[in-house]
């Protein structure tokens, strides 16, 4: 009884305080929200590493995982491997993109606008896909562009093998482009031109003016690409799944894998040990990157000045700069492409020729639709998409109102705890989640639930990177002024802040929901059966052999995705009618 | 007097105490039709790929109206899955199904329940359990299968000691031994006598210097060798039946063969339903539908619509099944040395 009466005592003031100004209220539950989704998954993994009994068994204490790991002589294998697959994808798809945005924003190449709108369609796609995509085209010796090479040039054996270290480097670096592209294109449209024709005044041609000076200007935004790059080619599952097996090539995420679920009897400590390490190299390279990008992030739309960047006029290089342009976009699209919708329709993969015609089905859409278990998959990932983009949108806009507009005490620990899912690779996350999740006693485990808050905080900073550049444009004095005419902070943000941050809101609102669609790497770790959304399935239809299923399935998600998109701006532009009246 | 009296009473009372104790442990094994329809559906982690499920599944519902959540994965994820999370004290799955080796190692945790299913009865003495926590109903024997579009006759392996000829290197797909434990399980027992024998590590090497493609599970080694990518491979018959493709298997004198098992979660919620499904897929009608998508079954008489399939079934020769440490140390250290040896 005492300790009731004292413990009311203790949150007395700061209930009163909140009741007498709800912002209060607002702040500290970002906080705590923010605080929960960030630490408990990290601090579980930490102990899970540490545990000497296997998840969900009640243990001591050791050392002993981190020995285990760190005298096997594989572990620096794979570290090996991880960074020389991290390094090379992130500089071969910084490469692609830089090129591919100079010659779609810069240059005056045909096909320029539809180069620029092409480069962002592979982000439609599952990514497990993309990599089944090349295994197809560039197997050894079924792979439909090495059958082709082999006629031609009268080879007897495949010139190309997907299955190693460079088809990984190869493949990572053609699903990762597109990334890259958008953050080097956005640094192309806003860079100042008056350089660029101060040099050509002083008599430079189109390749020194490009070399000397757009490529310096440029230099933070491709660094920030390739490091980002690197983060999402180190922390890959996708790629790694389909080509390192086959290859016999561990990297860190395949060894999480391998000990969390593919391995018997599982070890999910040592996967924890390998997942800490993981977050650690993670956490480093995020750290650089948020250095390099914080403030350009924050006030790149605020700069106001409208810079239209010159169009750099090629002459008759034009058409080779747009057959370069094609090239790149043959490879990260037309083929993955092609290769989808050619098995989609087949009843099994072949080298096409004349017994194509006699195998073209429909059996594999067919199958789609009647299957109880991609039923439920889709409906798991829809509500995964809508729902946890939503969500995560809306607690994106809280963060970046309190850690932006406010001058709460607390603000600077709650902008640092949203450094930890900046960081936190997929895999990592999955296996902190796990180990969270069997212990707190909540009905969370093995359902839908735990995969919506590992998507809400895996993805919560992409979120929080639209609404903090939205919000940020927002003058105080708005809120001022509704403050003043009586509103109290929650009508401020429902009828003044939430109507204005309606553009960023949607914009990051897509971007989750796509990606939610499609997540994988996180979701094979934690889903149930039953609770089992659309990128698990995709997988578990390739381990099978299905490729058939998949690749109709493939299409209808990336369908799916688009009519979202679709829905989202309907919305916005409803919204914005609704609101002119 | 009195002692007669008592000692019949006593006898009277043990011989009460006994047939109620059978009348309980029998109900206790029957499942209840209304429940198990109340119950509405049974949750299934199994190792047999999902099309081939399809029409047992849609029978069972049709005759019980209660709907099966089936979860695929090779018996090593199956098994993974339940023990993972059955130590979590939140086991999901009513029934689990996969091969005999997780199968005891699942036991010895403690998921199982007993149940004999009546319908299992008439399955062959040899597949009987003793303590009932694991039924048999199906097995699987494995073989090697060819892209027949791809090997001419001439050429066909006839036994495994062919898949040594150096016109194979590169060209077999076989589960990866370190991940998946049928496969340790099955080269662990080419020692045994009508096999390989004291050598059988030898040929193990042998085969890992062919270098042969390796994939998750048995599944995907028949697609490997419909595409081409491997024109051999290594896997269960069943699949020439279950994927489309020009595949077929080679006849051999023997086939190591994996036998499969239905258990029941000792914490089910469904257990009526899971009782069912177990029992329903024992039937002469359930077993006819697995058989029809290619299964070998227990139930005498009914084979799969494979070429041949009943003189298979005289000379399989049933596995044996490693310790949980012997699984191990298979798959962590003899079988990672040998195939990922740099």
């Amino acid at each position: 009884m005492n300790g009731a009466i004292a413990l009311s005592r203790i949150f007395e003031a700061p209930v009163r305080a909140m009741r007498r100004d709800p912002q209060i209220a607002v702040i500290v539950a970002v906080g705590v929200v923010i605080g929960y989704l960030s630490l408990s998954p990290t601090l579980m993994l930490f102990y899970g590493s540490f545990l000497s009994k296997p998840l969900g068994v009640p243990g001591d204490l050791t050392l002993a995982h981190y020995v285990h790991a760190y005298t096997d002589p594989l572990t620096y294998q794979l570290l090996l491997n991880s960074f020389v697959f991290a390094t090379g994808s992130s500089i071969l798809a910084t490469l692609l993109a830089a090129i591919l945005a100079w010659i779609a924003i810069r240059t005056n190449a045909p096909f320029k606008k539809l180069f620029e709108l092409t480069a962002i369609i592979p982000n439609i796609f599952p990514p497990v896909m993309l990599a089944v995509s090349w295994t197809v085209l560039l197997s050894p010796r079924t792979g439909l562009i090495n059958r082709l090479l082999m006629e031609l040039f009268n080879l007897e054996n495949a010139p190309l093998n997907v299955y190693s270290l460079g088809g990984m480097i190869f493949v990572e670096a053609l699903i990762t482009t597109p990334l890259a592209f958008l953050i080097v294109s956005a640094s192309l449209y806003s860079m100042d031109s008056s350089l660029e024709e101060s040099a050509r005044v002083a008599g430079s041609n189109n390749l020194q003016v490009a070399w000397r000076i757009t490529f310096p200007v440029i230099r933070p935004a491709l660094l920030a690409a390739a490091m980002l790059n690197f983060v999402r080619a180190i922390e890959s599952f996708e790629t790694p799944a389909i080509i390192a097996l086959p290859a016999r090539i561990e990297v860190f995420t395949t060894k999480i894998y391998r000990e969390a679920i593919g391995a018997f009897p599982p070890n999910q400590n040592l996967a924890a040990t390998y997942a800490v390490s993981l977050l650690a190299i993670t956490m480093v390279f995020v750290y650089f990157y948020r250095r390099l990008t914080v403030s350009s992030e924050r006030y790149v739309t605020v700069t106001g000045r409208g810079y239209r960047p010159n169009v750099i006029d090629l002459g008759k290089w034009r058409y080779a700069a747009s057959a370069v342009a094609g090239a790149i976009l043959l490879l990260i699209v037309v083929f993955p492409f092609i290769v989808l919708v050619y098995v989609s329709f087949i009843t099994y993969v072949h080298v096409p020729g004349v017994k194509t015609w006699e195998l073209l089905t429909l059996d594999n859409y067919r199958t789609n639709l009647t299957d109880a278990r991609t039923y439920r998959a889709l409906q798991n990932s829809l509500f995964l998409a809508v729902g946890g983009a939503t969500l995560c949108m809306l607690l994106a806009a809280l963060t970046a109102w309190v850690t932006t507009k406010t001058k709460a005490t607390g603000r600077s620990i709650i902008e640092a705890l949203t450094f930890i899912p900046w960081a936190f690779p997929g895999t990592a996350l999955a296996i902190g989640l796990l180990w969270t999740y069997v212990y707190v006693p909540l009905p969370i485990y093995g359902t839908l639930w735990i995969l919506f808050i590992a998507y809400i905080t895996r993805f919560l900073p992409y979120g929080l990177r639209t609404m903090t550049s939205t919000i940020i444009q927002i003058h105080d004095d708005l809120q001022d002024a509704s403050s003043a005419c009586g509103a109290g902070f929650l009508t401020t943000f429902r009828r003044v802040l939430l109507p204005l941050l309606r553009p960023g809101f949607i914009a990051g609102w897509i971007i989750l929901a796509t990606i939610y669609l499609r997540e994988f790497s996180t979701s094979v770790f934690l889903y149930s059966p039953g609770s089992e959304p659309l990128g698990p399935l995709l997988y578990h239809f390739y381990v099978d052999g299905n490729l058939g299923p998949m690749c109709s399935l493939a299409i209808v998600v990336s369908i799916i995705c688009v009519i979202l998109i679709g829905v989202a701006k309907k919305i916005a532009t409803v919204g914005h009618q609704l609101e002119g009246r | 007097m009195k002692d007669r009296i008592r000692g019949t009473l006593e006898f009277l009372l043990i011989a009460c105490l006994v047939a109620a104790l059978s009348s309980v442990q029998a109900l206790a094994q029957q499942a209840n039709v209304e429940a198990g329809k109340k119950e509405g559906k049974v949750v299934v982690y199994g190792s047999v790929v999902p099309q081939a499920m399809e029409g047992l599944h849609q029978a069972f519902k049709k005759k019980y109206g209660i709907d099966v959540e089936y979860w695929r994965g090779s018996s090593t994820q199956v098994s993974e899955r339940a023990l993972t999370e059955w130590r979590a004290g939140k086991p999901g799955f009513d029934v689990v199904e996969a091969n005999r080796g997780v199968q005891l190692i699942m036991k010895a945790d403690g998921l199982f329940a007993k149940y004999v299913p009546p319908a299992a009865e008439k399955f062959p003495s040899q597949f009987r359990e003793k303590d009932a926590l694991i039924t048999p109903w199906r097995v699987l024997p494995i073989s090697i299968l060819y892209n027949t579009e791809l090997v001419k006759a001439a050429d066909l392996p006839k036994t495994f000691d062919d898949l040594l000829n150096p016109k194979w290197h590169g060209k077999i797909s076989i589960p990866d031994p370190t991940r998946h434990t049928t496969t340790a399980q099955f080269l662990w027992n080419l020692r045994r006598p009508e096999f390989k024998g004291d050598k059988w590590l030898d040929y193990v090497k042998a085969l890992a210097k062919q270098n042969p493609i390796l994939v998750e599970s048995l599944a995907p080694v028949t697609t490997t060798i419909i595409k081409g990518e491997a024109p051999v491979g290594v896997t269960y018959i069943k699949y020439i039946k279950q994927y489309k493709g020009p595949v077929t298997y080679i006849p051999m004198d023997k086939y190591l063969t994996d036998p499969n098992y239905l258990s029941l979660s000792a914490k089910s919620s469904r257990a009526n339903a899971a009782k069912l499904y177990i029992d329903f897929a024992c039937t002469p009608d359930g077993q006819k539908e697995i058989a029809e998508d290619g299964e070998f079954v227990l139930a005498p008489g009914i084979f799969p619509p494979i070429k041949d399939a009943e003189k298979v079934a005289p000379r399989m020769v049933f596995m044996d099944n490693p310790s949980e440490d012997e699984f191990k140390k298979l798959m962590s250290v003899t079988f990672r040395e040998i195939f990922f040896a740099k």
